[in-house]
């Protein structure tokens, strides 16, 4: 277990195909990505708004008359 | 919609990328990471990158927290964060610059007003931007100020044999003191002396005031006492002063 760091990320940001999110380890002055460095257990929370996912109510049988 | 936890497959080097899957749209929210650093080139800062679908980096959000060469740390990224907010810091104690001089022995000559010398003297001065050793230019007058603020000092000396009008003076800050001022002068009126109660009690004064601006030579803060009979005697005393606050008091 290491140090606990808690970091700022932007709020209004809404990214979908073609996008990666990276886990990087940047040199503290030259801002170069620093080797050597393992990544582990990463997730991500958010707001899904994929449209795959929708409402859906209860079925209505709609009668027929024959 | 509820939020959704996208956990990234498997693990490896940073950076260690993410491609969102094809019809995927999200916010994030939160991202976490456990970075390993035993085998680091160098320090870093843990980074939050996100690459367009142009393959152009559209934003970083880089940690202020930095990660020491074989150290490891979980990050957590979140909303709402101020940014350079960073890792939540330890509490602090408020920051005052202090200054104290402390001599185990000194020869107290009766009777008679005297200040204390305070040639070789254990030290020590927090910022000497505030406060600067002076016994080497005078030993009566060991510590300087630097700086305007509110000042509180305080004074001890003994132990003391009770004698009738043993008087203690924390002498005056300076010219430029805008409140308690201690009166270089020994007067029974003074009301910053002290008469011991009892056998072996040391005598303890405060002395505190507003300088607005940086007082005339570093100002005039000295131990003077007196003791109108008895013997000579080894005493041990301390000086110490503390800026409050440098912008109090209509500073």
């Amino acid at each position: 277990m290491g140090e606990k760091i808690d970091a700022a990320m932007p709020d209004d940001i809404v990214i979908g195909d073609g996008y990666i999110i990276v886990f990087a380890a940047v040199h503290p002055t030259t801002g170069a990505d620093v080797t050597g460095v393992n990544v582990t257990d990463a997730n991500v929370t958010a707001d899904d708004q994929s449209g795959g996912s929708v409402v859906v109510g209860n079925p209505i049988l709609i009668g027929v008359n024959t | 919609m509820a939020d959704r936890m996208f956990v990234v497959p498997g693990e490896g080097a940073a950076p260690f990328e993410w491609p969102l899957s094809a019809g995927l749209h999200i916010q994030p929210k939160i991202a976490r990471a456990s970075f390993d650093g035993s085998g680091a080139a160098s320090s870093f800062l843990p980074c939050l990158r996100i690459i367009s679908d142009s393959g152009h980096i559209a934003y970083e959000a880089v940690a202020d927290t930095t990660v020491a060469v074989g150290a490891s740390a979980d990050v957590s990224w979140f909303r709402g964060l101020a940014a350079g907010a960073g890792a939540a810091p330890a509490p602090s104690a408020p920051v005052m610059p202090y200054a104290t001089v402390s001599k185990g022995s000194w020869t107290w000559t009766q009777p008679g007003n005297t200040f204390v010398d305070w040639t070789g003297a254990s030290t020590n001065i927090t910022d000497t931007s505030v406060f600067t050793n002076n016994i080497a230019t005078d030993a009566t007058t060991p510590i300087l100020i630097q700086a305007p603020g509110v000042y509180l000092a305080f004074g001890s000396i003994g132990p003391l044999t009770t004698a009738w009008g043993t008087q203690f003076v924390l002498a005056n800050l300076g010219p430029d003191m805008g409140g308690l001022i201690g009166d270089s002068g020994l007067s029974d009126a003074l009301p910053v002396t002290f008469t011991p109660l009892s056998v072996g009690h040391n005598l303890g004064l405060l002395l505190g005031g507003a300088l607005p601006t940086v007082p005339v030579g570093g100002g005039q803060l000295r131990m003077e006492v007196n003791q109108n009979s008895g013997a000579n005697r080894n005493v041990g005393a301390f000086l110490g002063i503390m800026r409050l606050t440098s912008n109090g008091d209509g500073i």
